[in-house]
């Protein structure tokens, strides 16, 4: 599992979106766009590039059930995170709260951050 | 709701975006061309509701951006994962195409430029541009063929096949040695070069 970090801010994203349920490509990048406040956009091309070596590395798997095509567009496929998947994410979310503490054992924050980093971890 | 006019505009975008998305190795291509083109026509759609036609000039650039560094990326990764033997079965090929392509060159260039003219060095950076374009070319094409559908080796060998026999045939026209030498010796080569290609592209078929 160590040998997989660190994640790409991409994947890690990607990791955390679907950590709360299965998701499609558009609506995985929807909600990384409202997880990072809009400063990381995936275009089609590297989420599905993303998509293709998470599929390889088993950190995320296709979705047996197709959605009913009346309701949505049959095309879509949905994806959902694996067991092994997960384990990297918490490795992964691990190291970088491991980095914002020592980052604010430096006084690298400033204050306004330094709230917001308080909240978050 | 989608005017007439943005549902046009919409449907033209996705024409242009399902061309760009050839630039793809075929094999991502078949994975993920019909996912791809359906996020961005969901993604396009969503933003001419949202902020009208023009924000989707920001949009395609992003769109754009985005496919111009992971075509790059797909296709490098592509390369570099591709088995040995094709790379060695791609060399001799990619030589071939490119001397044809400067024979033919050099025939145009020769008798044109440098006899009436006499632009020597004209001449020489054209050989090597043609050399370069061609070599480049056959390299590209070799390395986009996908696993099962050797097409674009098929071309690169139809076209050392076809300037090949025109050596040939100008050369007995002529009654020269030299052109005809040179063009059974790309015959052979061609094939020669085809044929472990050939070879693995089947047992690759039969593995799977």
């Amino acid at each position: 599992m160590g040998d997989m970090l660190p994640l790409t801010p991409a994947v890690f994203h990607i990791l955390l979106a679907l950590s709360d349920g299965e998701r499609h490509g558009y609506a995985l990048m929807q909600e990384v766009a409202a997880d990072t406040g809009g400063s990381l956009q995936l275009g089609p091309g590297t989420l599905y590039g993303c998509l293709k070596r998470m599929l390889s590395a088993r950190l995320v798997e296709e979705s047996d059930e197709r959605p009913d095509p009346e309701l949505d567009d049959e095309r879509r496929r949905y994806y959902r995170i694996t067991t092994f998947g997960a384990g990297v994410l918490r490795a992964e979310a691990d190291r970088l709260a491991s980095a914002v503490s020592a980052a604010r054992s430096k006084r690298l924050f400033s204050r306004k951050n330094l709230a917001l980093a308080g909240t978050r971890l | 709701m989608l005017s007439p006019s943005q549902d046009r505009w919409l449907r033209w975008l996705c024409r242009v975006y399902g061309l760009m998305l050839w630039a793809y190795p075929p094999d991502f291509r078949g994975d993920y061309r019909r996912e791809m083109l359906v996020v961005f026509r969901t993604g396009a759609r969503d933003v001419m509701q949202r902020e009208g036609s023009a924000a989707l000039l920001p949009f395609m650039r992003q769109v754009s951006w985005d496919w111009l560094c992971t075509t790059l990326r797909e296709r490098t990764t592509m390369t570099t994962s591709m088995p040995a033997l094709r790379w060695v079965a791609a060399l001799p090929l990619a030589i071939l195409a490119a001397v044809a392509v400067m024979r033919i060159d050099g025939l145009i260039v020769g008798f044109n430029v440098v006899r009436d003219y006499d632009f020597q060095h004209v001449a020489m950076w054209m050989n090597v541009g043609f050399f370069l374009m061609a070599a480049a070319f056959v390299s590209v094409g070799v390395s986009v063929v996908p696993g099962r559908k050797d097409s674009v080796a098929r071309i690169a060998v139809a076209v050392v096949v076809v300037l090949a026999t025109g050596f040939v045939v100008v050369g007995a026209i002529r009654m020269v040695m030299a052109p005809v030498a040179w063009g059974v010796c790309a015959l052979l080569g061609g094939v020669l070069a085809y044929l472990p290609w050939r070879l693995h592209a089947r047992s690759q078929v039969i593995g799977n």
